[in-house]
C-alpha cells in the first residue's frame, strides 16, 4: 500500500504558468445502467454524459473528479459498463486527469481492475481501501494539490484493518482519515462517498439513495475541516455541507420521483493559490425530464401537451379509473407510475386502531350477523336461545 | 420475543457446537442469513422453533431428523436457545430423542430432554410441562408463531394463493373461530331435535285420535261416522271439528247407556218375585220328604230289637267272672315263690365245697417263697453302692479342674515373656527421645535471629528498586523537556518569520499609503502629513500593493505566532524546573540509602548490580530461617511425645507383676488337686462310675421280679376266700325264708275256692268260658246303648214331621224354574248394552282429555321450531334467496379484511401505490366459495384481477405484505404478545433491482419499535445491501460452520 503513494507521488502534472488555475469537474452519483420503473435509462444516461463532455470541453477543464457509485449495481449490465468505457475514453484522449471511487453501490473490487495500468492513462480509481488513503500530487504555479480518494469503505474492513473493536461509525472515518497525510502548504481536495451532515441540520434525501444496512452512517462535517475541498457523493441532491467547500455534486440525471423538484447539476471548481477557490455549478438538462402530475383525470387527459417527459400521474379522483394508465400513456407516452390521491387514500394513512373482533362478545357479533342477513334485530327470545347456545360451545372445549 | 444466543451441538448441518451470539445485531437490527444452497440456513430457524415448541418451522422436519447424520455418535444431538421477553431472561435446553450406534455395533437409544429455565431461578422439566410453559408465555401456539414470527420458505405465500376453503382451514386455525362453527352446528342440532319432536308430539296426537272407539255401522250414529271420516285423514287442523264431534258422541252413548241401564232395574226386580215364589214351593216339597224316611227309619230299629237284649245277658256274665280274677292270681304267686328259695340253696353249697381245699394250697406256698435268704444279701448290696455313687461324679469334677489349670499356669508363662519384651522396647525408646532433645535444645533462639535478618534484607530490595523508578522518570521527563525546547524554537522561528513578514508588508502598505497620499499632491498644496508645500520627491506606490485585509491577515498570523511561541516557551521553563527538581529528590535518596554520593550516571551504572545482591541477600536469609522453622517444629513434636513413652513403660511394668502373682496362685491349686483325687480314689469299690451303676441296675431287677410273683399269689388266694364266703351268707338266708312261705301257699288256694262259689260258677271251667277281654266287653256295651239312643231320637222326629205336613201335598217347581230363567236372560242383555255405551263414553272422554293435551304440546313446539330454525338457517347460510354466507365465514371475512387493510398498508409501498388487495364481494350460488377470496386491484388499469396474475416478484410482495398483516392483526388480537422479532425465509430471488431495494425499505421499517429481523437469502445484491450478516459455510464432509459479521 505504501507503493501505491510513491507511484502516484512520481506522475505530476504540469500545466500552463500563468494566470490559469487548475479547474476541476465535481461529478458522481452516475448509477448507469439504472432502471426506473423498468424504465431503462441508458439512453438518458448517455444523453447526459454526452452534455457533461460538452461542458468540459467548453469550461476547459483539466480534471474530473466522480464520487462514487459509477454503477447501479455490483455487476453492472453490459450497456453501463460500455457506456463508462467510452466516457473515460473520450476524456482519456483529451488528456483529462480522472479520479475516481467507488461508492456503496459498486462492487469496488470490480472498479479497481486494471486501476494501475490505467494510471499511466491519467485515470486514477481508489476501489478498495487497504489501510492508507492514497492521494495524486497534481503541481500547478500555485503549488501542489494533492487530491486525496477514500473510497466506500464498510465498517467491517476498517475494524479488521485497524484492528479497532468499535461501533461506531464516525470513530472508524476519524481513524480512517487519520492516515490522511496533510501538507498544509499544499491545497487538499478529498473525494470521498459519506453521509456528511453539519450540525442537526438534515440534508436533502433521495429515495434512490439507499444507505446499505451497517454501512453508511451520518458524520459531521467538522472532521474535514482541514481540507480545502470535499467533493462527496452519495446524495443525490446538489448541496453543500456546512460550508461552500464541502460539497455534494448531486445525480447528474433525476433517478427518483422524490426528485422530481431537484435541479440538477455539475459542480465546477476553479482552484487558484490556497483560499482562493471559485465554486460554480453547471446545470444540467436531461433529454427526458422527470415530473409529478396530479389532478383529476379528464383534467391531467385534457390538458395534456403530449410530452415525452417521465411522469408520475397522481389521480386525485375519488374511484379508480378503469384503464387508467393505458389511457393516459396515449397523451404521456412515457407515464411510469400512477398514484391516487383521494379520500379514502388519505383515510388509509390515519392509523385506525384494529377494532378488535374479541371486544365484542360473540352474543353481540351474531346479532349483528342476523341483523345484516334477515333485516331485523333479534327478539329477545331468540337472543336467549343464542346465549345458551354459545354457552354450551364453551362448556364443550371446557 | 428476542433472541440473545443460539447454540446447536450436532443440529442439522452442524456438527461442532455452533454459537450465535444475537445481541451483535441489535444496533443495526436487521441481518442477513447466506450461503451457499443446503449450507444451513433454515436449520437455524428451525433450531429456534425447535427449542420453543419441539416442531420444526417448516412443519416438514421431523425432530428424529435433526440430529447431524454425519457427527461422531458419542456428541449429543441438543440446541440451547437463549431468549428475552417482556424484559426477562429465559432459557431453553432441547435434545430430541434419537437411536444411534455406539462404538462397539449396538443401537442405543438417546433419552430426549428439555429443560426451560425461568428468569426467577426456577426449571421446568419434561416434553409437556415446558411446552405448557412456552405456550403460556409467548401467548401463541406453534402454528400462529410460524404464521407470525417465521415467514417460513414457501409457507407464507401459500395464503396468498389459496383458494377460499383452504383459507378457511387456515383462518380457523390461526383465529380460533371454531367456536363459531361449533355454534353453528349447535343450532343445527337443536332444530333438528326440535323438528323431531314436533313429529313425535304429532304422531302421538295421531295415534290417540286413532284410538278413538266409534260406534259399530248397524248403530247409525252419525257423528262416528263423521269422525271416522276424519280419522281416515288426521292433521292438525281438524282438531276443533274432531273435538266437538267427539263430545257429541260421547254425549249420544251415554244417553244411550243411561236408557238401557233402567230397562235392567226393571228386569232385576221381576227376577226376584219369581225367585221367592220358587222357593217357597220347595220348600214345601222337602217337608214331605222328610217325614216318610223318618217313618222308614223307625220301622228298621224295631226288627233288631231281640239280639240286642241277648248281648246284654253275655254281659252280665264276664262281669262276674273277673271279680274272681285276682284270687287266683294271688295263690299260683305264693307257689311259685316256695320253689324258687329251695333251688338257690341247694346251688350254692355245692360252691363252698369246690373252693376251701384251693385256698389253703396257695397261702402255703406264698409262705415259703417269703423265707428266702436271698433276698436279704441282695438288699444290702444295693444300699452300699447308691452311697457310692455320688462320690464318683467328685472325682470327674476334681480331674477337669487340674486339666484346666495346668493350662492356665502355660498361658501365663508365655504371657510374662511378652510382657517383658514390651518393656524393654519402652526404656529403648525413651533413652531415644532423650538423646534427639538434648541436640536441638537451642533452635528456637536461633530462628529469631534469622528472622530479623530477613526483613532487613527485604526492606533493603524495595528501597533499592525505588532509586530506580525515580531515576527512570527522570529520564522521561527529561525527553519530554527536550520536545517542548524544540517546539518552542520553531514557533519562534515561525514567530520571527512572520514577523518580518508582517513588517515588511506594513512597511509596503504605509508606503503605498504615503504613495497613494503622494498621489494627490498637488504643488502649492500642503502635505497632509507634514504640511509641507512643496513635493519634490513624491512617494511611489508599488505595483502590487498589499491589501488591508492581508496585512491584517499578516498581522493576526504574526500575533498568533508570537502568543503560541510565548506559550511554548513557558511550558518548556515549567517542565525544566520539574526535571531539576526530580534530579535533586533521587540524589538525596540515593545518599541516604547507599550511603555514598552518587552522580546521576553513575548510580544509574550502579543501580543494577546493587538490585541484584540485595535480592540474592533477601533469598538467603529467607531460605535459612525457613530450615530454623522446621528444626522448631520437630523439638516440639519430640516433647510431646516423651511422657507418653515413660507412662506407657509403667503400665507394662504393672501388668508384669499381675500376671506373675497369678500363676503361682494357679501352681499352688494344682498341687492340692492332686492330693484330693488320690484320695477318693481309695475308697471307690468300682474303677469307674458306669460300672457301679450297671452293678445296681442287676440286683434292683432281681428283687422286683421276686416281689411281683409273690403279690399275684396272694390275690389269688383272696379272690378265693371271698367267693367261698358269699355262698355261705345266702345258704343260710334261704333256709330261714322257707317255713314262712309254705304257709302262705296253703292259704291263697283256700281263697280262691271258695270265689269261685260264691258267684255261681260250678267249676274251674264255667269259669274261664265267662271271662271276656275289657275291649271285647266295652264294644258290646256301646252297642247297646247306640241303639237305644237312635231309637228314642227316631222316634221324635217323626212325631214332628208328621204334624208339621197334616194338609200337605206336592207342587211342580218347573214352571217357575224355566220363567225365571227368559227373565235372567233379559236382564243379563240389557246390562251389556249399557255396560257398551257406557265405557265407550268413558274412554272417548280420557281420549278428547288426551288429544287436547297432545295438540297444545304440539303447538308450542311447532312454534319454538320455526323460531329455530330460522336462527339455524341464518347461522348456517341456509336462508332462502340470500347469499350463502355462514356465521363462521362471516367472522373471518371481517378478520379478513382487517388483515388485507394492514396487508394493504405495505403492499402501496412495496408496490408504489399500484397494487391493492380486496376481498371479492356479491352473492355466489356456491355455499363453499363466498366470502374469502382474494383479488388484487390493479390501479393502473382499475380493475380488479385473481391474485394468480401477479407475476413471481409481485406474488411475493403481496404475500409478504399478507404475512405481515396477518401478523400485526394477531398480535393485536391476542393483546400483548410481544414479538419483536421476524424472521423472513426466501422469496428475494424473484426480485428485480429495484423491487429489492423497495422490499428492503419495508424490511427496515419492520425494524422500528426494537424489533429483530432477520432474512435469509442467497441473492448477492441483499449481501451488499445488509451488512450484518451470519454467512454459513459449507465445510467438505458435509458439515457447516458459521461466521458472523456486523
Amino acid at each position: 500500500m505504501w507503493n501505491r503513494e510513491r507511484k502516484y507521488d512520481q506522475l505530476n502534472k504540469t500545466i500552463q504558468v500563468g494566470d490559469e488555475s487548475v479547474i476541476f469537474l465535481h461529478l458522481g452519483d452516475l448509477h448507469l445502467g439504472k432502471r426506473l420503473h423498468e424504465q431503462n435509462l441508458i439512453e438518458d444516461q448517455k444523453y447526459i454524459l454526452d452534455q457533461i463532455f460538452d461542458i468540459i470541453q467548453n469550461h476547459n477543464v483539466e480534471s474530473v473528479l466522480i464520487a462514487g457509485d459509477v454503477y447501479d449495481k455490483s455487476i453492472p449490465s453490459k450497456e453501463a459498463v460500455n457506456l463508462f468505457d467510452e466516457f473515460l475514453t473520450n476524456l482519456s484522449k483529451m488528456n483529462i486527469a480522472v479520479f475516481i471511487i467507488s461508492g456503496n453501490h459498486d462492487s469496488g473490487d470490480r472498479l479497481n481492475f486494471a486501476s494501475k495500468i490505467l494510471n499511466d492513462n491519467k485515470i486514477y480509481i481508489s476501489g478498495i481501501y487497504e489501510g492508507k488513503v492514497p492521494c495524486v500530487m497534481l503541481s500547478d504555479t500555485y503549488g501542489k494539490i494533492c487530491v486525496h480518494l477514500l473510497p466506500y469503505v464498510r465498517p467491517a474492513s476498517i475494524r479488521q484493518i485497524h484492528h479497532l473493536e468499535t461501533d461506531s461509525y464516525i470513530k472508524l472515518i476519524r481513524e480512517v482519515l487519520k492516515t490522511l497525510s496533510l501538507d498544509p502548504e499544499n491545497r487538499n481536495i478529498l473525494v470521498a462517498h459519506e453521509f456528511v451532515t453539519s450540525g442537526g441540520a438534515l440534508p436533502e434525501r433521495s429515495e434512490s439513495e439507499c444507505d446499505p444496512i451497517g454501512g453508511i452512517e451520518n458524520i459531521d462535517c467538522s472532521l474535514f475541516r482541514d481540507l480545502d475541498y470535499v467533493a462527496l457523493g452519495h446524495l443525490h441532491c446538489p448541496q453543500s455541507v456546512g460550508s461552500d467547500n464541502i460539497r455534494y455534486c448531486g445525480s447528474p440525471l433525476k433517478y427518483s420521483f422524490s426528485e422530481a423538484r431537484h435541479k440538477k447539476s455539475v459542480t465546477l471548481i476553479e482552484m487558484k493559490e490556497k483560499g482562493n477557490m471559485h465554486i460554480e455549478q453547471i446545470p444540467l438538462k436531461p433529454q427526458h425530464d422527470l415530473r409529478e402530475i396530479e389532478g383529476p383525470f379528464l383534467e391531467l387527459m385534457s390538458n395534456a401537451e403530449k410530452t415525452e417527459d417521465y411522469i408520475h400521474a397522481v389521480l386525485t379522483d375519488d374511484t379508480c379509473i378503469i384503464d387508467g394508465l393505458d389511457n393516459l400513456r396515449a397523451c404521456y407516452p412515457r407515464i411510469l407510475k400512477l398514484t391516487y390521491n383521494n379520500i379514502r387514500t388519505r383515510e388509509d394513512k390515519i392509523i385506525r386502531p384494529v377494532e378488535s373482533i374479541q371486544n365484542k362478545s360473540p352474543a353481540e357479533l351474531f346479532a349483528e350477523f342476523y341483523d345484516l342477513m334477515n333485516n331485523t334485530p333479534l327478539t329477545p327470545e331468540q337472543t336467549a336461545v343464542v346465549i345458551k347456545a354459545f354457552d354450551t360451545v364453551d362448556q364443550g372445549e371446557k | 420475543m428476542k433472541p440473545i444466543k443460539l447454540v446447536m451441538t450436532a443440529f442439522g448441518p452442524y456438527d461442532d457446537e455452533t454459537v450465535i451470539d444475537f445481541t451483535k445485531f441489535y444496533q443495526q437490527r436487521l441481518f442477513l442469513i447466506t450461503g451457499k444452497t443446503g449450507s444451513g440456513k433454515t436449520t437455524i430457524f428451525d433450531a429456534i422453533t425447535y427449542a420453543l415448541y419441539g416442531e420444526s418451522s417448516g412443519g416438514s422436519r421431523m425432530p428424529e431428523t435433526f440430529r447431524c447424520h454425519n457427527s461422531q455418535d458419542e456428541r449429543k444431538t441438543s440446541v440451547v436457545f437463549e431468549f428475552e421477553y417482556k424484559g426477562k431472561q429465559y432459557k431453553i435446553e432441547r435434545c430430541p430423542k434419537y437411536t444411534y450406534h455406539k462404538k462397539i455395533g449396538r443401537k442405543t437409544k438417546e433419552q430426549g430432554q428439555v429443560v426451560l429455565y425461568l428468569p426467577n431461578d426456577e426449571v421446568e422439566e419434561g416434553e409437556n410441562p415446558v411446552n405448557i410453559a412456552v405456550n403460556n408465555l409467548l401467548g401463541i401456539d406453534y402454528v400462529q408463531f410460524r404464521q407470525i414470527v417465521m415467514l417460513a420458505q414457501g409457507q407464507f405465500e401459500k395464503l396468498l394463493h389459496a383458494d377460499s376453503k383452504e383459507r378457511e382451514v387456515i383462518f380457523r386455525k390461526i383465529f380460533d373461530t371454531t367456536k363459531y362453527s361449533a355454534f353453528q352446528d349447535q343450532l343445527r342440532e337443536r332444530t333438528n331435535a326440535r323438528k323431531i319432536e314436533v313429529e313425535t308430539k304429532l304422531s302421538v296426537y295421531n295415534r290417540d285420535l286413532e284410538s278413538i272407539q266409534l260406534a259399530e255401522p248397524e248403530e247409525q250414529i252419525s257423528e262416528s261416522e263423521q269422525l271416522g271420516g276424519i280419522m281416515k285423514h288426521p292433521t292438525p287442523d281438524s282438531y276443533q271439528e274432531c273435538r266437538s264431534l267427539l263430545n257429541e258422541f260421547i254425549q249420544i252413548d251415554q244417553k244411550l247407556g243411561g236408557e238401557a241401564g233402567n230397562e235392567s232395574d226393571q228386569l232385576q226386580k221381576g227376577i226376584l218375585a219369581a225367585t221367592k215364589q220358587k222357593t217357597y214351593a220347595e220348600n214345601n216339597n222337602n217337608l214331605i220328604k222328610a217325614r216318610n224316611e223318618a217313618q222308614e227309619i223307625l220301622d228298621a230299629l224295631e226288627s233288631r230289637k231281640e239280639s240286642i237284649a241277648e248281648i246284654t245277658a253275655e254281659i252280665e256274665r264276664a262281669r262276674k267272672a273277673q271279680s274272681v280274677l285276682p284270687k287266683e292270681m294271688s295263690a299260683n304267686t305264693a307257689a311259685e315263690n316256695k320253689n324258687q328259695a329251695e333251688r338257690d340253696i341247694q346251688e350254692n353249697q355245692g360252691i363252698i365245697d369246690t373252693n376251701s381245699p384251693l385256698e389253703i394250697d396257695i397261702r402255703s406256698k406264698i409262705k415259703t417263697e417269703n423265707e428266702n435268704p436271698e433276698i436279704e444279701q441282695w438288699k444290702t448290696k444295693r444300699t452300699q453302692i447308691s452311697g457310692q455313687i455320688p462320690k464318683y461324679k467328685e472325682l470327674n469334677e476334681k480331674e477337669a479342674e487340674l486339666v484346666r489349670v495346668r493350662k492356665n499356669i502355660a498361658d501365663d508363662t508365655a504371657k510374662l515373656i511378652n510382657v517383658q519384651e514390651t518393656i524393654q522396647g519402652f526404656i529403648n525408646e525413651e533413652k531415644v527421645i532423650n538423646d534427639d532433645l538434648t541436640e536441638i535444645k537451642n533452635c528456637d533462639v536461633e530462628k529469631e535471629k534469622c528472622e530479623k535478618a530477613y526483613q532487613t534484607a527485604k526492606d533493603h530490595v524495595s528501597e533499592v528498586k525505588g532509586l530506580d523508578t525515580d531515576l527512570t522518570k527522570l529520564k522521561e521527563e527529561k525527553e519530554i523537556l527536550i520536545g517542548l525546547q524544540e517546539t518552542a524554537s520553531l514557533l519562534l522561528t515561525e514567530y520571527s518569520a512572520k514577523n518580518t513578514i508582517y513588517t515588511e508588508l506594513h512597511d509596503l502598505f504605509l508606503r503605498e499609503q504615503a504613495g497613494i497620499l503622494a498621489q494627490t499632491l498637488e504643488t502649492e498644496k500642503p502635505c497632509p502629513v507634514c504640511g509641507s508645500t512643496e513635493h519634490p520627491v513624491p512617494a511611489k506606490t508599488s505595483g502590487s500593493p498589499p491589501t488591508k485585509q492581508a496585512l491584517d491577515k499578516s498581522k493576526k498570523g504574526a500575533e498568533t505566532a508570537q502568543i503560541e511561541c510565548e506559550k511554548a516557551s513557558r511550558t518548556s521553563g515549567d517542565q525544566r524546573a520539574k526535571c531539576e527538581g526530580l534530579e535533586e529528590s533521587l540524589r538525596k535518596n540515593a545518599k541516604k540509602i547507599l550511603n555514598k554520593v552518587y552522580t546521576r550516571e553513575e548510580l544509574e551504572a550502579d543501580l543494577p548490580r546493587l538490585i541484584n545482591s540485595a535480592v540474592l541477600n533477601e533469598a538467603d536469609s529467607d531460605a535459612k530461617f525457613k530450615e530454623l522453622q522446621i528444626t522448631c517444629d520437630r523439638k516440639k513434636e519430640l516433647e510431646e511425645k516423651l511422657p507418653q513413652t515413660v507412662k506407657n513403660r509403667e503400665e507394662e511394668v504393672r501388668k508384669k507383676g499381675e500376671i506373675e502373682e497369678r500363676k503361682n496362685g494357679l501352681e499352688i491349686r494344682h498341687g492340692g488337686l492332686e492330693g484330693e483325687i488320690k484320695t477318693l480314689r481309695q475308697d471307690l469299690l468300682y474303677s469307674s462310675k458306669d460300672e457301679a451303676e450297671r452293678e445296681l441296675k442287676t440286683i434292683n431287677a432281681n428283687i422286683k421280679t421276686h416281689d411281683k410273683q409273690i403279690r399275684e399269689w396272694e390275690t389269688e388266694a383272696d379272690q378265693l376266700k371271698s367267693a367261698i364266703e358269699q355262698a355261705r351268707g345266702i345258704v343260710n338266708n334261704r333256709s330261714k325264708q322257707m317255713e314262712g312261705l309254705r304257709i302262705t301257699e296253703k292259704s291263697t288256694r283256700k281263697t280262691f275256692e271258695n270265689a269261685l262259689r260264691e258267684k255261681g260258677f260250678t267249676d274251674k271251667d264255667a269259669y274261664i268260658s265267662a271271662c271276656r277281654d275289657d275291649t271285647i266287653l266295652s264294644a258290646l256295651e256301646t252297642e247297646v246303648s247306640e241303639y237305644t239312643s237312635s231309637h228314642t231320637t227316631a222316634k221324635t222326629k217323626l212325631e214332628q214331621l208328621q204334624a208339621q205336613t197334616i194338609d200337605k201335598v206336592l207342587v211342580d217347581t218347573q214352571e217357575l224354574q224355566t220363567r225365571m230363567e227368559t227373565l235372567g236372560d233379559r236382564k243379563r242383555d240389557a246390562d251389556d248394552r249399557k255396560n257398551n255405551y257406557l265405557i265407550r263414553a268413558h274412554g272417548n272422554t280420557d281420549i278428547c282429555k288426551k288429544i287436547t293435551k297432545d295438540h297444545k304440546a304440539w303447538n308450542d313446539v311447532a312454534n319454538t321450531y320455526g323460531l329455530l330454525k330460522n336462527l339455524s338457517d341464518t347461522a348456517n347460510g341456509s336462508l332462502n334467496e340470500k347469499e350463502k354466507l355462514t356465521f363462521e365465514r362471516y367472522i373471518q371475512m371481517v378478520y379478513f379484511d382487517q388483515v388485507l387493510r394492514m396487508a394493504n398498508e405495505r403492499l402501496d409501498i412495496m408496490s408504489e401505490g399500484r397494487y391493492e388487495l380486496i376481498r371479492r364481494e356479491g352473492g355466489v350460488k356456491y355455499k363453499n366459495v363466498t366470502g374469502l377470496e382474494l383479488d388484487v386491484r390493479d390501479k393502473f388499469t382499475g380493475r380488479p384481477r385473481p391474485v394468480t396474475t401477479l407475476s413471481g416478484g409481485e406474488s411475493f410482495q403481496a404475500s409478504l405484505s399478507l404475512a405481515l398483516g396477518l401478523s400485526d392483526i394477531i398480535q393485536s388480537q391476542n393483546g400483548g404478545v410481544q414479538l419483536d422479532t421476524m424472521f423472513v425465509d426466501e422469496g428475494f430471488g424473484t426480485l428485480d433491482q429495484e423491487a429489492l431495494e423497495i422490499s428492503l425499505r419495508v424490511l427496515k421499517d419492520l425494524t422500528a419499535g426494537n424489533r429483530l429481523v432477520g432474512v435469509i437469502s442467497h441473492v448477492d445484491i441483499l449481501k451488499d445491501y445488509i451488512n450484518p450478516k451470519i454467512e454459513i459455510i459449507k465445510k467438505p464432509g458435509g458439515y457447516s460452520t458459521l461466521r458472523l459479521e456486523t
